[in-house]
């Protein structure tokens, strides 16, 4: 077990400093002058100048990434000229913003598809399953943004429960901080509910046709039991992978909600960073981002291993 | 036997429709979409998707010449979403094109040579996954600078390693089979063995896979066009026209829900037909 998690680390290494290789080119090499993009098409070539100094780009890429990536390594991802703030801190303070509506909306998922999925395979293709089946096709056919502006629409232009845009912070109460993220929660939890579902009720639909469920069945379980106590937590496993594998799409959702919404979060952080052009906040985002993404999966693979031990075998 | 002859026969006939040939129906839906949004304008008298009618301005569904209504400075929503679609269509079928020659070229190359080259091909798509969709498409958009290549461009980096994946192991189980070991033990060269043998056994698993994506690839560019970053304006595309409509959510919520409508209904037929082929494949 031990060996399996150093391996995966030790596989890890190359694909996290890849990430800020390409974190770093994405910002750097692609076409334009990033002080010209900085200081807009009307910018002097003086201050272009000095700004191309002041920023190091005169240095070749190579020079400049090692010194961006060591300083990256003790923290400091740089300074940010646009907003005149340290970098770091700034994403750290917007970080639990997008964590927060990530969580909720992955817990509405989760709330709302595992007795959605065993209703459905209680009965598969009766009529609970073909209308859960045809909501999750919609909600994934749904762009977050149109469904954000459909509940806007619903929830609070026309019922008026809660605010269409505007953040509460958590230190300011818990009621008022839930409330203000409910909308987002859910615009990102009815993909959410859409995904897991499909993907249990395939899973506890492959299960049912094993030997233990038979098995169950004989001792004299009935149906529901035996979905309940063994099928059920069979198919769990699939869906803590996918709950897990689903954070970096999500932080691209962020990204769209929080915009939508308002929302102090990582994503609007990222968008109000590409309006202004601040370069060196775009790329401590990106890094950070992508970062994250590879470190969940790794923990998305130790839980699988933890809770199926039969992979164990497989991979060694 | 006993429980398909109590179903009565006009019941039988619909459900069979339904389930044989689902991939028609959604097929036709995509074609008569395609239909609309390229011919469309030049076929029916349309008002042009600029031309304001101030005498009209936030026009209701059914309004007498503006048949799904207007926006707020009276230009017909049916026009613009219609030229929209163009905008749409292209940059997400494109997208996946670029996509589609780019990573199934490298998915072959890595699965068929294996060793070296396909443990950095694999690290490399391992590193371009970790980026969420959105985040690289909007980071590359905005530094290569709103036009329609460009967003197509930004778009088709993203879904090079998902092709990349697909082609890669579907060239892992070709690899393996007689034809090409015969084809190897004749002299062929490894790129004669991976276009003339590989490719056309990959090629339709590929193109199935295409249709899922490009639903995929329609999300991000409405994505991309709401948060201001997709094809500049006046080229209107339906995630502009959401966008724009936002601000009439209250009152006239048409004007966002109608290219909202026509969104919705392209992604889920694209969707659907992917999967649907796909199931046939296996």
């Amino acid at each position: 077990m031990i060996g399996f998690i150093l391996r995966r680390v030790v596989q890890l290494a190359p694909v996290l400093l890849g990430v800020t290789i390409l974190a770093f080119l994405l910002v750097n090499l692609l076409p334009g002058n990033m002080a010209l993009a900085m200081l807009g098409p009307d910018a002097s070539a003086d201050a272009v100048a000095h700004l191309t100094e002041q920023l190091g780009l005169n240095q070749p890429i190579w020079l400049r990434y090692l010194h961006w990536l060591g300083s990256a390594l003790t923290g400091n991802l740089g300074w940010s000229i646009v907003q005149a703030e340290p970098v770091a801190p700034t994403i750290l303070q917007r970080f639990p913003v997008t964590v927060e509506i990530i969580l909720l909306g992955q817990a509405i998922g989760v709330i709302l598809a595992v007795p959605g999925a065993v209703a459905a395979a209680m009965r598969p293709n009766g009529w609970i399953d073909r209308a859960l089946g045809l909501l999750a096709y919609s909600a994934i056919a749904t762009p977050r943004f149109l469904l954000g502006l459909l509940l806007i629409l619903g929830f609070a232009v026309y019922w008026q429960l809660f605010p269409s845009t505007g953040f509460q912070p958590l230190s300011a109460g818990l009621m008022g901080n839930l409330r203000s993220v409910a909308l987002p929660a859910a615009t990102i939890g009815a993909l959410e509910f859409a995904v897991y579902f499909q993907v249990l009720r395939s899973e506890m639909l492959r299960n049912l046709t094993e030997d233990y469920v038979l098995a169950a069945r004989a001792k004299g379980l009935s149906r529901l039991q035996a979905v309940l106590r063994h099928v059920l937590r069979n198919s769990i496993v699939a869906l803590v992978t996918i709950i897990g594998l689903g954070f970096g799409p999500l932080v691209s959702g962020a990204v769209i909600v929080e915009s939508l919404f308002s929302l102090p979060g990582i994503g609007d952080l990222l968008v109000t960073s590409i309006y202004n052009r601040d370069a060196v906040m775009v790329q401590g985002v990106v890094v950070v981002v992508a970062a994250t993404v590879v470190l969940v999966n790794l923990a998305v693979d130790v839980i699988h291993v933890l809770l199926d031990p039969r992979i164990r075998i497989d991979v060694g | 036997m006993s429980a398909s002859a109590s179903v009565p026969v006009r019941r039988r006939l619909r459900l069979a429709f339904l389930h044989t040939d689902e991939a028609w129906v959604w097929g036709i839906v995509l074609g008569l979409m395609l239909l609309a949004c390229y011919l469309g304008p030049i076929v029916f008298a349309l008002p042009g998707p600029d031309d304001t009618d101030f005498g009209n301005v936030l026009a209701p569904i059914g309004t007498t010449g503006h048949l799904l209504g207007t926006d707020g400075l009276g230009r017909d929503l049916l026009s613009r979403c219609l030229y929209g679609g163009r905008v749409s269509l292209t940059v997400s079928i494109g997208a996946v094109a670029l996509g589609m020659a780019a990573g199934s070229s490298l998915g072959i190359l890595a699965g068929y040579r294996g060793g070296w080259v396909d443990a950095i091909v694999s690290r490399c798509l391992d590193v371009v996954f970790a980026f969420p969709g959105l985040v690289l498409a909007l980071t590359v958009a905005s530094y290569l600078g709103p036009s329609l290549q460009n967003v197509m461009f930004a778009i088709a980096f993203y879904t090079v390693p998902a092709y990349a994946r697909v082609a890669r192991s579907a060239t892992l189980r070709v690899r393996e089979q007689n034809f090409v070991r015969a084809a190897e033990m004749f002299g062929a060269s490894g790129t004669r063995i991976g276009v003339r043998h590989i490719l056309p056994n990959v090629l339709s698993l590929v193109l199935t896979y295409a249709f899922v994506l490009i639903g995929v690839a329609m999300v991000i560019e409405a994505g991309l066009s709401f948060l201001g970053l997709g094809v500049p304006p006046p080229q209107p595309s339906w995630g502009q026209l959401i966008a724009m409509g936002k601000q009439d959510i209250s009152d006239a919520p048409h004007v966002a829900l109608v290219p909202g409508a026509f969104l919705f209904l392209t992604i889920a037929a694209f969707n659907r037909l992917g999967d649907v082929l796909q199931a046939r494949h296996g």
